[in-house]
């Protein structure tokens, strides 16, 4: 009766009936007999546990388990029980202890894996971390462990090792979950953040980079737990899979808790945008950084609001990494306007000095920075603002005023800092040509015991420079055997050699000078042109030329031999042997193996200089090159065409452009423009080398093709150090101009007149400056650029004449009535010649009713 | 973004879209009319102002016509997907404008599935005939970005840009589909504005979920292939 009332889920019936049995049976012998004692045991036990009658339930169980072995058919079972029933009345003890008995016990049961766990949770409970490790292990690898349990087990493997602090064993287990596996991307979603974070405290960029592939924003996080809810509830279940939904579920609603606060607002999602921002920094992934800098400033998203200010910063960091100071400019002053009072303002004022300083406005760096020193004494990074002080005005020629920074700084700083300030006043000494102290200085700061590797090899590089230049022969061979002891693979290992190759060009070695370089020149890197480029040098200064041209042959073979993109050194020098010898300097296995490179069967070629050398000894090569009866533009006309048909469309562009070179020089300018127009609408401009893509990027902004501006913005991204630079700014500052953005054309033309005083570009720069300046409303300005550009001595007459108007018609604008009168009195004597501006300044002097006597 | 060329017209886009012809085919709906009445059934035809369905279960009860006028939602209720859908929703497309929202996102699924077989101008004319149907706004632009790709993929670079430099501006940048930043990328690369093409390479890579699509992966070898393009200095610090 007691069991059929179990059998119909009438626990507390079954456990009555079982009562009254005992009371009125309980001491009768038949109820002592083996298989009746079992299943009574057995039935009452259970009975009593679903009835909630715990501490009776585990009396029986216990008395069961007493009687009969480990190899009962219902052992294992009534043990598990048992070992819960003890866990829910909270007697943890006694059900640790039958957990463990039920492993040594079952082993091999599936049940085995969850007790692990069990025992594993256990432990945690009590923060007991090692305890808990081996449990979790054995669950994970436990034979009849299912793949979504071994996620779960692997996730409870992560979060113990975040709590040890153990982030990347904890990464580890995240990383190693089943691929595509939805509950291990839920997991890896909700720790990322963490995860990543620690790993960056622990300056572990890289790591928490691609922690952040798992990043996942709350909505998204949510649709999982849901999904992952339905599918469980989904699952049809029998009595083993029960227990393990159970713990599955209690598992769910854990991750449910955990993440529940985050999911409600936009902070997990922010918080993961901006560890995402500084990962990629700090991995020095600048481009990546900028590209989701930019991405947050142009979203409209909730999340995007409160990210600007972080995303203005990372942006701007970006930008001076990449030397664009313009558009670092453009944000500080959007972040300005945007934040006049936010927390991070004394940061960014310190970054728009530190953009002022990297256009190499020390004045207006210094001014900035030291408003922002004032502004903010108490600040931390105080400190760090005043040692960029200090060499901002070391570099702006300030020497003796730096070492005075740098000895105030030296008296308040860190210890560690000292080995540093040590070298910068020994720079400082050395600006100030006071070699020996300044040598004494950087030997200061070599010795220190807090200095760096790094500081010391510079240190040690200082002072052979110093030695080179003193020629201190005993002093310079000591520094060098300290560089080659202490650094045998130092970062500057090809410079120093270089200098010690200097040293004994000038004691009159040149030969051990060569024979030291030989072996860097001969490695196709960087380095190997630097040690080619003074192997050249002093054969030239030798005058032997026949090494001159060996070495350069030899260079060339070994970037064709092994397939490297030839650099323009060693074509340059042999175009400078030609001219000098009146002989073709390649043969023509060599000449034919370039021309294939410019056809597109080999590295990468110089096509520009190779055709150069190819024209200015055109019939010795004509026959080397196998080309009929021809002239020059015939061939490079025929070879065009030819290119075209290949689809070899940098070759192409070399020959059309090399041809429009040469029509230029006839004077058929248009004919010119005309290869060139057709280069630009044919070619992909980022296919171009420097030079090329330059060519193109002006013909496109002289004929206002609209692809212009893309073209010479993407020109300035390539080649920062480009000596093109001042031509390409110039023509976008006058794109700039037409569209009426005088600001950003302001910057442009600065980085010309400040950058490249010396370029044709500069006195356009600085009129067209003026120009825009006084648009601008700042007449003074406009005034000082002029007067710096009339400084120059060698200017055009007609580029003078346009200043001297434009500044008569400033000081006019001003009311100085005096100094416009002389600036056309200076026109109208000095420059009778050009009309037009003559015109206009007697236009000028009428409109002041002004006369002057000529 | 400037727009520099086109290598085909837009006639021809028209001829060759006017010549995929429909297929008749029967589609199983059911909705609502417009007096809250139930109906269910196999469309046995459309006329000009009248949808004509019959029982699915038993094909000997009369076919019921419906006004259009008539009608105030269908749901597309048959196991039909992809390709075969479309093949039989292109002979009912009177319909579609009365269609449900779910149906138009799995008619929008079908017509992205064209890619598969790199029907492009039928995709472009899928596209036409659901906006013509007054789908939401988050449905049109997707369907518009199906339409720029099928116009890029046809070569129709100038209607593709045209409509990328709308859609560039309606999707925020953290949301941007990884198709957007893949059309985005290819066109400002054609026009010859590497950076651009660069940031919508990297785009996707930035976002949050990162993008598992294939094409994101392809992005992300183009965006190095264009950084080595682009600078020395930073092909170093990408590949670092």
């Amino acid at each position: 009766m007691a069991c059929q009332l179990m059998a119909a889920g009438d626990a507390t019936g079954a456990c009555m009936v079982f009562e009254e049995f005992d009371q009125w049976y309980g001491e009768e012998p038949q109820t002592q007999v083996t298989e009746f004692r079992e299943k009574r045991l057995r039935m009452w036990g259970l009975a009593c546990l679903q009835a909630g009658y715990h501490e009776k339930g585990q009396e029986l169980i216990e008395e069961w388990l007493e009687a009969f072995p480990p190899e009962s058919t219902y052992h294992a079972f009534l043990r598990f029980q048992l070992a819960s029933s003890h866990a829910f009345t909270g007697n943890m003890e006694n059900s640790v202890s039958h957990w463990r008995s039920f492993i040594d016990e079952h082993p091999d049961l599936p049940e085995a894996a969850l007790v692990h766990w069990k025992l594993a949770d256990f432990f945690i409970s009590k923060s007991d971390w090692t305890g808990a490790e081996p449990h979790l292990n054995l669950a994970l690898h436990h034979p009849r462990m299912p793949t979504s349990g071994k996620v779960l087990v692997k996730a409870a493997l992560a979060l113990l090792e975040l709590a040890r602090g153990q982030d990347e064993s904890a990464l580890e287990w995240l990383a190693s979950m089943e691929r595509g596996s939805e509950l291990a991307k839920l997991w890896q979603g909700i720790l990322a953040p963490s995860l990543a974070s620690g790993l960056l405290a622990s300056e572990k960029p890289r790591e928490a980079l691609n922690i952040a592939a798992w990043f996942s924003p709350p909505r998204v996080l949510e649709q999982r737990i849901l999904d992952l809810l339905q599918t469980d509830a989904k699952t049809n279940s029998n009595a083993r899979q029960l227990v393990w939904n159970t713990h599955w579920r209690q598992k769910a609603a854990l991750i449910e808790a955990s993440i529940s606060k985050t999911l409600s607002n936009n902070e997990l999602e922010t918080s993961q945008y901006r560890l995402k921002l500084r990962a990629l920094r700090r991995s020095q992934m600048h481009y990546h950084c900028l590209v989701l800098a930019k991405s947050i400033l142009a979203s409209k998203l909730d999340v995007a609001q409160s990210l600007r200010s972080t995303a203005f910063c990372e942006a701007i960091e970006s930008c001076h990494v990449f030397k664009d100071w313009i558009q670092a400019e453009y944000f500080v002053e959007q972040f300005l306007e945007a934040y006049p009072d936010h927390p991070d303002l004394p940061e960014i004022l310190f970054l728009q000095a530190k953009g002022s300083a990297g256009t190499e406005d020390y004045q207006a760096a210094l001014h900035r920075v030291r408003q922002v020193i004032r502004n903010y004494p108490e600040h931390r990074s105080s400190m760090k603002w005043k040692l960029s002080e200090a060499s901002w005005t070391l570099q702006s020629g300030k020497a003796q005023e730096a070492a005075e920074l740098y000895a105030s700084i030296e008296d308040a700083c860190p210890d560690t800092w000292i080995p540093f300030v040590k070298f910068q006043l020994g720079r400082c000494k050395e600006s100030l040509n006071q070699t020996e102290l300044a040598i004494r200085l950087y030997h200061d700061g070599f010795e220190h015991g807090a200095s760096t590797p790094a500081l010391q090899e510079q240190a040690l590089l200082a002072i052979l420079k110093l030695q080179l230049k003193v020629f201190n022969t005993q002093a310079f061979e000591k520094a060098l055997k300290t560089y080659r002891d202490s650094f045998p693979d130092g970062l500057n290992r090809l410079a120093v050699e270089i200098m010690a190759a200097m040293f004994l060009q000038q004691a009159g070695q040149p030969g051990k000078a060569v024979k030291i370089l030989l072996p860097y020149a001969n490695q196709p890197t960087e380095g190997a042109l630097q040690a080619y480029a003074l192997i050249s040098d002093i054969h030239r200064g030798q005058n032997e030329m026949g090494a001159f041209v060996a070495a350069a042959k030899r260079q060339l073979s070994l970037y064709l031999d092994q397939e490297i993109d030839i650099p323009k050194r060693p074509l340059k020098d042999l175009l400078e042997w030609q001219s000098r010898t009146g002989s073709p300097a390649l043969d023509s296995l060599s000449i034919n193996r370039l021309m294939d490179c410019l056809n597109g069967t080999g590295p990468d070629c110089p096509g520009l200089l190779l055709l150069r050398l190819i024209i200015d000894h055109w019939q010795s090569y004509t026959s080397m090159l196998h080309i009929p009866d021809s002239s020059a533009e015939e061939w490079l006309e025929a070879r065009a065409a030819a290119t075209l048909v290949d689809d070899n469309k940098v070759a192409y562009a070399t020959f059309c452009l090399f041809l429009a070179d040469l029509l230029d020089q006839s004077g058929r300018n248009d004919s010119a423009d005309a290869r060139r127009i057709h280069v630009l609408q044919s070619v992909n401009v980022d296919s171009l080398d420097e030079h090329s893509a330059g060519v193109v990027a002006l013909t496109a902004a002289r004929y206002s093709f609209p692809q212009a501006d893309a073209l010479l913005e993407g020109f300035l991204q390539r080649f920062p150090q480009s000596e093109g630079r001042p031509d390409i700014l110039l023509g976008l500052a006058k794109i700039r101009r037409s569209e009426n953005l005088d600001t950003v054309s302001i910057i442009l033309l600065k980085e010309i007149c400040k950058g490249w005083p010396d370029s044709q570009t500069f006195p356009q720069a600085c009129i067209m400056l003026a120009e825009c300046q006084a648009n601008a409303g700042r007449p003074e300005e406009a005034l000082a650029t002029l007067d710096v550009m009339l400084e120059r001595g060698d200017l055009d007459a007609k580029m003078i004449a346009e200043a001297v108007l434009l500044r008569a018609q400033l000081y006019f604008s001003v009311g100085d009535k005096d100094k416009g009168m002389l600036n056309c009195q200076r026109l109208l004597q000095l420059y009778p010649a050009f009309e037009k501006i003559i015109k206009s300044a007697e236009q000028l002097l009428n409109d002041n009713n002004l006369h002057v006597d000529v | 973004m400037t727009i520099t060329c086109t290598s085909m017209s837009r006639m021809l886009a028209v001829l060759t879209i006017i010549l995929i012809p429909g297929i008749l085919s029967s589609l199983e709906i059911e909705g609502y009319s417009l007096n809250g009445l139930h109906f269910k059934g196999l469309i046995q035809e459309t006329r000009e102002t009248e949808l004509r369905i019959r029982n699915v279960e038993n094909e000997t009860q009369p076919v019921i016509g419906i006004p259009f006028s008539e009608v105030k939602s269908i749901r597309l209720s048959g196991k039909k997907r992809g390709l075969a859908l479309l093949r039989n929703l292109s002979a009912q497309t009177e319909i579609l404008p009365l269609l449900e929202q779910e149906s138009l996102n799995i008619t929008l699924e079908a017509i992205h599935a064209l890619s598969e077989k790199r029907s492009w101008p039928e995709m472009y004319q899928w596209t036409i005939r659901i906006l013509a149907a007054s789908p939401t706004w988050e449905v049109a632009r997707r369907l518009r970005l199906c339409q720029a790709w099928a116009c890029h993929e046809m070569k129709l670079f100038a209607e593709a840009g045209e409509i990328l430099e709308e859609l560039e501006i309606e999707w925020d940048a953290l949301e941007a589909p990884v198709l957007l930043c893949w059309l985005m990328a290819k066109m400002e690369y054609m026009n010859g504005s590497g950076p651009k093409a660069l940031y919508w390479s990297l785009l996707p890579s930035m976002q949050i979920p990162a993008s598992e699509d294939p094409i994101a992966r392809e992005l992300a070898d183009l965006s190095i292939e264009w950084l080595n393009k682009a600078s020395p200095n930073l092909k170093t610090k990408l590949t670092k």
